[in-house]
């Protein structure tokens, strides 16, 4: 999975796969502008693992981009 | 706005803004949005809204550009419905940035009633404020000159050891100097 590092959190990503430890190994790695998430060895269905990951790291961005205080002007 | 049959785009040439494009899988849907006209608060709130219907992944197909893909979590949706959804999007994105908008245009009103609920001033006070406030100070000492029930004279000047009033003995002293010219 590749995030957009100019639009996800790398700290909301690193929260997101510690919160899925127990599901699946999940593994992060920092490129240039993405965040990449590679998944491990998993029995269940891969794609909606992916989907609801997706969705949990997108969750945890919107809450620490509400959090984050306005940029002075 | 244009859905990949070109039924609307010549119903209505505002529709071309944004493209929809079904993806292969037939359960999600991908449309590009410019950052400068929907800021990315804009497009997070919406996001939000929509996280717990259906799958919202975004990208970067390009600088200012944020492209959005709603899957459904349904198997098999109705191409209608990923049109639907796609739509609703639009519309509460719509609502987000006018949310966005009032909340940029009134921060500043915000802010001041903010500080005057808790400070009572818009700001730290000037030095023509403190000088203010000192001769209001010095005019409340004036006004005790004209002290007619004596408030601002201290207990003990005004009493004697007994706690009897001084002003009461001076009035009985007088009173005995009269009885003795008699």
């Amino acid at each position: 999975m590749h995030f957009a590092s100019s639009l996800y959190d790398v700290e909301a990503v690193r929260e997101a796969t510690q919160a899925y430890t127990e599901v699946a190994p999940l593994t992060v790695r920092l490129e240039k502008d993405e965040i990449v998430v590679e998944i491990g060895a998993y029995d269940g269905d891969q794609e909606v693992l992916r989907d609801e990951f997706c969705n949990h790291v997108l969750y945890k961005t919107i809450l620490r981009d509400a959090d984050t205080p306005p940029e002075a002007c | 706005m244009s859905t990949s049959d070109d039924t609307r785009d010549s119903a209505s040439p505002g529709w071309d803004l944004i493209e929809l494009d079904y993806q292969d899988d037939a359960r999600s849907v991908r449309f590009e949005l410019d950052e400068e006209v929907y800021p990315r608060s804009a497009i997070f709130g919406a996001a939000y809204i929509f996280i717990d219907r259906c799958y919202v992944f975004l990208t970067r197909p390009g600088d200012k550009k944020v492209g959005v893909q709603l899957k459904s979590k349904s198997p098999d949706p109705a191409a209608e419905t990923l049109e639907e959804l796609a739509g609703e999007f639009a519309n509460e994105l719509l609502n987000q940035l006018l949310r966005f908008n009032l909340s940029e245009s009134t921060a500043e009103i915000r802010k001041y009633y903010m500080a005057r609920a808790f400070f009572g001033l818009t700001g730290n006070p000037s030095i023509d404020a403190l000088l203010m406030e000192l001769d209001d100070e010095e005019l409340d000492d004036d006004a005790f000159e004209n002290d007619a029930l004596e408030i601002a004279v201290p207990w003990e000047q005004k009493h004697d050891d007994d706690g009897k009033p001084r002003a009461e003995q001076a009035t009985q002293g007088d009173d005995a100097v009269k009885v003795a010219d008699e």
